[in-house]
């Protein structure tokens, strides 16, 4: 796999995942 | 809860509930759709490259993807656009596997060369955008029905932005499904059931999905205070023609009724527990960065994710009829699969519209506006690898 597509992929899980977490993650409202 | 003092406790603001029309919201609808149409032809004219059909694509209409202005209308034919261009042309007889896509977006395609001098994309382009610009005025006047008109204005602007949504103004059957499913509600929680039978019935014959508009309409036939009753049940049962009618023409076309059901196997597409399908979309996200595929199975589950959580924090506020038909949306498509766990899953989802009450509720101000530029930039970047026959939508 080259350097690039790994790259691409890092920056996909990062980016995703933050944007779950920043914008969903407020257990407080399941309560 | 009565419906009434539900949706004066679920206001936010001071419009007159009673009072919403349709054409209420179709401004401000216009203007978002125009917004992200604009978005997608400048997308399609800025990035796309040569590039063949790949092999996945079994079709035998896929056009070779070239760079040029014409990209600003016909950039996004790609995929699925060929089967239903081509079933919309020839009808059934060439291919089995064409039986997963349901007749009412070709035949709707077929009616709009029947009167317009234009080809099958065309067609198929002008069906789907009109279709979609009716969403998203029908969305904004269900939103104010059911909530707000605050909260309309983020719905809209939420399901229009979304990272798929560019597949709205494909020649995909999403948006006119879209349309019909709105429009389904819109009437049955006014209490107009002929109508509402109807919508669900061409709902139902635009994706397997819309039969399970039957469950919710009947929940909210039972629930109704308005005479006769038994009407409203028999309405809600109309949907159910669609996909019978279906599959008695595969019956007579082919002998095996089940047909158009069993297709899905040559998509791949097997049953599973909805929630070893998530385990196993989790599992590749967990492994992804090491396979040169890996950012696909990422953002399948991101995007998914995007859609699943609002409804896991946040379903207690849905009227039940739209929670039926949201849970069952949400299981059935994840009891089919195929192999790369949640290919499309964010496409098939998306059409279920509460999940964006859901998340327009969820978001504060501030977490609303980072969801908006989040959205608008993945859906650019889903659009660029979309019109290079890109593996995702």
């Amino acid at each position: 796999m080259s350097s690039g597509r790994f790259a691409v992929n890092v920056i996909a899980f990062v980016v995703g995942f933050s944007f779950l977490a920043i914008v969903f993650m407020d257990w407080r409202s399941v309560l | 809860m009565e419906r009434s003092s539900y949706r004066a406790s679920m206001r936010t603001d001071d419009a007159a509930v009673n009072d919403v029309r349709l054409r209420d919201g179709f401004a401000f609808s216009a203007a978002v759709f125009l917004a992200v149409r604009i978005l997608l032809s400048l997308v399609a004219v800025l990035v796309v490259r040569p590039a063949f059909p790949p092999s996945p694509e079994r079709s035998g209409l896929g056009v070779p993807a070239t760079p040029g202005l014409h990209n600003a209308v016909d950039g996004t034919d790609r995929w699925d656009a060929a089967w239903f261009e081509r079933i919309a042309l020839e009808g059934y007889d060439w291919n089995t596997a064409s039986a997963a896509f349901f007749p009412g977006y070709p035949i709707a395609i077929r009616g709009v060369t029947t009167a317009l001098p234009v080809g099958e994309s065309g067609a198929a382009l002008l069906v789907s955008n009109a279709a979609f610009l009716a969403a998203l005025t029908i969305m904004f006047a269900l939103t104010t029905l059911e909530f707000s008109v605050g909260m309309a204005r983020r719905a809209v602007v939420l399901l229009a932005c979304f990272p798929t949504s560019y597949v709205f103004m494909a020649p995909y059957s999403e948006s006119l499904f879209l349309v019909a499913s709105l429009l389904c509600f819109w009437w049955a929680r006014r209490g107009r059931w002929a109508a509402a039978g109807f919508a669900g019935f061409l709902a139902a014959a635009t994706r397997s999905l819309g039969v399970l508009l039957v469950p919710a309409l009947l929940m909210e036939a039972l629930g109704t205070d308005r005479k006769p009753r038994h009407r409203a049940i028999a309405a809600s049962l109309i949907p159910c023609i669609a996909p019978a009618i279906y599959a008695l023409y595969w019956f007579i076309h082919s002998g095996n009724a089940m047909t158009p059901f069993e297709a899905q196997a040559t998509w791949f597409r097997t049953l599973t527990v909805p929630l070893v399908t998530l385990g196993e979309a989790l599992w590749l996200a967990v492994v992804a960065i090491r396979y040169p595929q890996g950012f696909y199975w990422i953002i399948d589950l991101v995007l998914t994710a995007t859609l699943l959580l609002p409804l896991l924090l946040r379903w207690r506020i849905l009227p039940r009829p739209y929670l039926l038909y949201v849970v069952l949306g949400v299981v059935t498509v994840l009891s089919f699969p195929p192999p790369r766990p949640l290919f499309s899953a964010p496409r098939y989802l998306m059409v279920l519209f509460p999940v964006f009450w859901l998340m327009a509720s969820l978001l504060t101000r501030g977490k609303y506006l980072v969801a908006i530029v989040t959205f608008t930039l993945g859906f650019a970047c889903m659009a660029a690898l979309f019109v290079n026959w890109g593996a995702v939508g």
